[in-house]
């Protein structure tokens, strides 16, 4: 019985070891290394030609002038407070649409709650891609956005949203949302409507009880949606890449430019090291609080 | 705690002798009213007078209309038609939290977010209360209720019966004239309910509030109340003291709702001096003292209503007496309950009539066993007839 259930536990740390700890420990050692033109570009590479002084060689060549670099280089710090900041407003936007979301669903009646739900993850069905795709042609100049706009007679000059750092958070809020919905509406939905009603009962009015009940009471729902959002929106390539112009600077795309523009890997590889520990930090913070929260519950 | 003594007070609540005054103006009047949802009659044409320091319980099987009764009285419904007066005053129109009704709810509705401090004290504050007052009277309810050091204390940290006395405290705080407690004490084991019933019963004296209580449970409600309504599908089958409902039930669905019952059809033959006499079924003759409101027409079919416990088991026939009814049967089922034993007795016509003794002996004593020939009796006094 032991034995199996240590085997049980074994199977995803093996898992975590073998997709996550050993590309990861590759990434570190592609960091400290030097770039160089050739095939694999970086220097030194491992090989037990040498034996055991051929390694220790190898190691006497690491050093940490690619992180060095990124301190040196101002675009790097740049792409981070940018993405932070994108980040932070795009998940800040998607709570603001989110909630009330979240909230009319849960109050809607138990027969329909399936439905909406269903409606929310159905966007899931289709590729990211390809509903980023989408949002292209909705966002162009020539775009149906601009073009129904001028139709109706409300803009005579069709609007750049495209290639500018509103287009990314249009696609952010739209991608992320579902993200903020679920956990919003998981934690409204929970809340006894008796509370509601005591609230009342002690001389409470709509508004004050909602500010007193449902939303401290929906505080882990938000925190876990705004979480939800925030860590994959700093990292995110994609939206800003096609939506974005060329002055949208992300961490994302910085990496992605050293990486295949560049060819640069061991930049790359610092680039996302960093990237990684700054964002231990949120997720740190959200597992305390997920665990906090359970706690209280239990 | 400092509690009643349980026997005095339940027996000064079940006394019928304490008369609520008719002249005084009630502090609830239900007029008439009437509560549907869509083609469901929830209430139907009700009326009722509540008085003020009444601890009123509303008794009844689920869905029979109780729970909507206290919505309606909290503000969380409104009435179809008629109207509810607090006071002489048209509750009509005026929303729960403008009502000078607080209510406790069942399983407490406590808000889990809050300290026990900021739960009692959260209707204080929606009045806008100075933070100094607040603090003082939330330490008077945590003292009524026996919680003081558990102010800082969030409601998951508390056992179920801290839960109830938080609650309780809660809808106390702010003095409302009337307590509305729905189930209260449902959610408690056996042991720690009665005990709490004895608090409410404490608290509801020492503030001279007037309490109104949802149940389903009749031992609850005839421990702690001054009335009961009995509530069959929206309407009220009686409002009396627990004792009246309890031996002189208006009908027999009251006397079968309140504790065990032997109802016997029976058909009056006459009266002989100042008692009815009755025959059922098999012909076996009943002499029954009756009430001074009962009709004794001859010929007409009544139901007796004979409680358990009021029947004597003996071995032995017992002596004639011309008000003492006996039957002869015999001991099918004994079960028991450790203060009694329930007898249940085929008798010699086919009927099967409930009979309970205490056990003022040790079960090894007992006289009577299974398949027992015995006798049953019974004083005229000690029944009630109701219409078939």
């Amino acid at each position: 019985m032991r034995t199996s259930r240590r085997l049980l536990i074994l199977l995803p740390y093996l898992w975590l070891g073998l997709f996550f700890l050993v590309p990861f420990l590759i990434v570190i050692k592609i960091a400290l290394s030097d770039s160089v033109t050739a095939s694999p570009p970086y220097a030194p590479t491992f090989s037990l030609d040498e034996g055991l002084a051929g390694l220790r060689a190898s190691f006497a060549q690491f050093d940490f002038e690619n992180f060095l670099w990124l301190a040196e280089d101002g675009i790097y710090l740049k792409a981070y407070l940018n993405s932070v900041k994108v980040a932070a407003i795009a998940t800040l936007l998607t709570l603001l649409i989110g909630y009330p979301v979240a909230y009319a669903m849960a109050k809607a009646p138990q027969d329909w709650r399936k439905t909406l739900l269903l409606l929310v993850i159905l966007p899931f069905w289709t590729s990211f891609l390809i509903r980023i795709y989408a949002w292209i042609g909705i966002l162009k100049n020539e775009g149906f956005l601009n073009l129904a706009l001028m139709k109706l007679g409300i803009i005579e000059q069709p609007l750049a949203i495209m290639h500018t750092e509103i287009a990314v958070y249009v696609g952010i809020v739209y991608s992320y949302l579902p993200f903020m919905i679920l956990p919003l509406y998981a934690s409204l939905e929970r809340i006894d409507g008796r509370l509601l009603e005591a609230a009342e009962d002690l001389g409470c009015g709509a508004l004050a009880a909602f500010r007193q009940i449902t939303l401290p009471l929906s505080l882990p729902g938000v925190v876990a949606g705004c979480f939800l959002v925030f860590i994959p929106a700093i990292g995110e390539f994609v939206i800003p890449d096609l939506l974005g112009g060329s002055g949208t600077l992300m961490i994302g795309k910085t990496l992605w430019l050293e990486f295949f523009s560049n060819r640069d890997w061991g930049v790359a590889a610092a680039v996302a090291i960093v990237l990684l520990t700054i964002l231990i930090v949120p997720i740190v913070l959200f597992q305390r609080h997920q665990q906090k929260h359970q706690e209280e519950l239990g | 705690m400092n509690f009643h003594d349980p026997a005095s007070a339940a027996a000064a609540r079940a006394e019928p002798a304490s008369p609520l005054k008719p002249a005084r103006p009630p502090l609830i009047r239900f007029e008439n009213v009437t509560k549907t949802f869509g083609s469901f009659t929830a209430i139907s044409d009700l009326n009722l007078d509540i008085q003020e320091r009444e601890f009123f319980s509303l008794l009844g099987p689920s869905g029979c209309g109780k729970t909507t009764m206290m919505r309606l009285l909290a503000g969380f419904e409104e009435v179809t038609s008629g109207r509810i007066l607090l006071d002489g005053q048209d509750l009509t129109g005026i929303p729960a939290n403008r009502r000078p009704i607080n209510m406790m709810f069942q399983s407490y509705a406590l808000f889990p977010h809050m300290t026990v401090a900021k739960n009692i004290g959260f209707g204080l504050k929606q009045e806008r209360w100075k933070k100094r007052d607040i603090q003082d009277r939330v330490d008077e309810m945590l003292a009524l209720v026996q919680l003081e050091g558990f102010a800082d204390r969030k409601p998951h940290q508390l056992s179920g019966g801290q839960m109830q006395r938080v609650a309780l405290a809660r809808s106390l705080a702010k003095k409302p004239k009337v307590l509305l407690l729905d189930e209260p004490l449902g959610a408690l084991d056996k042991k720690l309910r009665e005990e709490t019933q004895f608090q409410l019963m404490d608290v509801q004296d020492r503030l001279g509030l007037t309490f109104i209580i949802v149940t389903h449970d009749q031992d609850e409600a005839m421990t702690v109340s001054s009335r009961i309504a009995v509530m069959k599908a929206g309407k009220l089958l009686q409002t009396d003291t627990p004792a009246r409902i309890y031996e002189h039930p208006a009908s027999s669905y009251v006397a079968d709702f309140i504790g065990n019952v032997n109802l016997i059809n029976v058909e009056l033959a006459g009266m002989e001096g100042d008692l009815a006499l009755a025959r059922w079924d098999g012909g076996t003759r009943l002499a029954i003292r009756p009430q001074p409101e009962d009709v004794m027409t001859p010929g007409a079919r009544k139901t007796l209503v004979l409680r358990p416990e009021k029947i004597h088991v003996t071995k032995d026939r017992p002596a004639d007496a011309h008000n003492v009814n006996m039957v002869e049967g015999t001991v099918e089922e004994i079960s028991y309950t450790g203060s009694a034993s329930t007898f249940l007795v085929r008798l010699d016509g086919g009927m099967l009539i409930r009979a309970q003794e205490a056990n003022r002996l040790l079960t090894s004593r007992r006289e009577i066993d299974w398949n027992d020939r015995v006798w049953l009796s019974w004083r005229a006094g000690a029944c009630v007839l109701v219409d078939a």
